[in-house]
């Protein structure tokens, strides 16, 4: 990307909000009643209940992934970071089976209503555990390791619930990792939506510190940066963002992953300020387009994520092996 | 501003990384050559100081953060404090990036790279510069030209210390600081012979 005229980013800008504003209309024209072109199906309940909040946690939980996803790459130089890489969604994992399977042996019902409250619970545990081991774990390497190593536990543990779980409570912690837009409410969203205000705010304020902390420590202790503060900022804000979406929509896979990568494609610039909006659209875009796909196959959205996703890494390793540097 | 800037002595145990340095006072616009053997610990003293040292210290090393894709003119830009485009500009061609603006980190040279951490700390505008051998990788050209930069920045009034392996940039020094398994000793930096110390 040598020349970059401004109207080449003008035109850049728009068509790739234009793509979201159609992928956002087909995704609320498209349900499991089908295609619905009337116009008295639009002030029906079908669309303010169901369809719109669908659409709209489409578009902000892709933005929310996205914008994890691109943090936590950002936090740990690692091009293969992605938000569930500290285990906060195996954290929101755990508390799902804890309460659709191993309540019954404690108090003898189990309670699937909680599943919301009880992802969420998970995530935070995991969040809130790293933040104490942070107090002494100033190495981010090893926090990545501890990270994993927290994920592997509560995967274990989860195990052990679903080989103790009655068969017929398997299913409620399946569905649930199997991610769905569907099934929230538009309160969810305006949930979501004051989490991603607060995070975004938070980043904005300290966009130069960001952007000086990828410098390098050295770099950043040298302009008066404390990387142990821009590391917390960072992890805070991807870890609310995907405990919250975990919570809403179960643990959805890829498009953290993917989206930093898709928005360096197609947009020339790095820095915070002017990433962060290619980051989000990039997340819009393959969110709805998963989102519009699964249902039109029937097939749940982790399995499309997945199924895009995955290959797009390949390609991305296979390509980029000659292009690194020492 | 104080006559002298004041470089805090380090002691440190083998355990941290051996270091013995009884600090110095150094005038306005001086510089000091920072020289050893490899492993002596240049880069460790380097690293201490800039730990101890608060405020806008420069730093310049040709360590590269990996997966750093920033644009070359981002990194100027983000480097100031008070950012201009006059200022931006004038970086860009005095360290001949204006071409190559536009480039990732991970795209450029070794060479250019030391270029734009040159251009990045100017741009910085410290009042003391750290830099850990920064003529490594420039071409004869460069290396020419960075002694023209330093100075300018030393008639400006600012301390410039440097590791360095180059007699020249040894014999034009202020001070030097001869370094010495983690021990800092004081030489005369103008009469310095690299071939006098020897091999042991």
């Amino acid at each position: 990307m040598q020349n970059i005229s401004s109207r080449i980013i003008f035109i850049r800008l728009l068509a790739s909000s234009l793509v979201v504003m159609l992928l956002f209309v087909l995704s609320l024209l498209y349900g499991s009643a089908g295609w619905s072109w009337e116009l008295e199906n639009w002030s029906s309940a079908i669309f303010w209940e169901l369809r719109l909040p669908r659409s709209l946690m489409a578009i902000l939980a892709g933005t929310g992934l996205a914008l994890a996803g691109f943090w936590m790459q950002l936090l740990f130089k690692n091009p293969l970071a992605s938000p569930s890489v500290l285990g906060v969604t195996n954290g929101a994992s755990l508390g799902v089976a804890f309460v659709t399977m191993a309540a019954q042996s404690i108090w003898g019902y189990n309670f699937p209503e909680l599943t919301l409250l009880a992802a969420f619970a998970g995530s935070m545990a995991v969040l809130l555990i790293l933040a104490v081991v942070r107090l002494r774990l100033n190495n981010l390497t090893s926090l990545l390791i501890f990270g994993v190593m927290l994920g592997h536990l509560a995967g274990a543990l989860e195990t052990i619930f679903q080989r103790a779980a009655a068969r017929n409570d398997l299913p409620n912690l399946i569905y649930w990792s199997m991610g769905s837009f569907s099934k929230v409410t538009m309160i969810q969203v305006l949930w979501l939506g004051l989490s991603l205000a607060i995070v975004i705010f938070i980043v904005v304020r300290n966009h130069r510190s960001i952007d000086i902390f990828s410098f390098g420590e050295h770099i950043a202790v040298s302009m008066s940066i404390s990387p142990s503060k821009v590391s917390n900022v960072l992890i805070f804000c991807s870890g609310l963002l995907t405990a919250v979406i975990t919570a809403f929509c179960g643990p959805i896979a890829f498009i953290g992953l993917a989206a930093p990568h898709l928005a360096k494609l197609w947009w020339p610039f790095r820095t915070q300020l002017k990433l962060i909006p290619a980051v989000a659209i990039t997340g819009m875009v393959i969110a709805l387009f998963c989102d519009v796909l699964a249902r039109f196959l029937d097939l749940p959205i982790n399995a499309i994520t997945s199924l895009i996703g995955a290959p797009w890494v390949m390609w991305w390793l296979y390509q980029n092996k000659t292009q690194r540097h020492g | 501003m104080d006559e002298v800037i004041k470089i805090p002595a380090i002691h440190r145990s083998a355990f941290e990384g051996a270091m013995e340095f009884a600090g110095a006072m150094i005038q306005h616009g001086a510089s000091v050559a920072i020289a050893g053997r490899n492993g002596a610990g240049k880069s460790v003293l380097l690293k201490a100081l800039l730990q101890k040292m608060n405020g806008n210290v420069g730093w310049v090393s040709n360590y590269r953060e990996p997966f750093l894709d920033m644009r070359v003119q981002e990194v100027i830009e983000i480097a100031q404090m008070n950012r201009t485009n006059e200022m931006t500009e004038n970086i860009l061609k005095t360290f001949s990036l204006d071409a190559i603006r536009h480039h990732g980190l991970n795209v450029l040279s070794d060479g250019e790279f030391m270029r734009l951490m040159l251009a990045r700390v100017t741009a910085q505008d410290p009042d003391v510069f750290l830099m850990d051998e920064p003529d490594a990788h420039l071409d004869f050209y460069y290396k020419q030209e960075l002694k023209s930069i330093v100075q300018d920045w030393q008639n400006k009034g600012k301390v410039v210390i440097y590791s360095t392996h180059d007699e020249q940039w040894v014999n034009k020094a202020n001070q030097l600081w001869w370094v010495e398994n983690g021990k800092v000793t004081f030489k005369d930096a103008a009469q310095f012979e690299f071939q006098k110390i020897g091999n042991r």
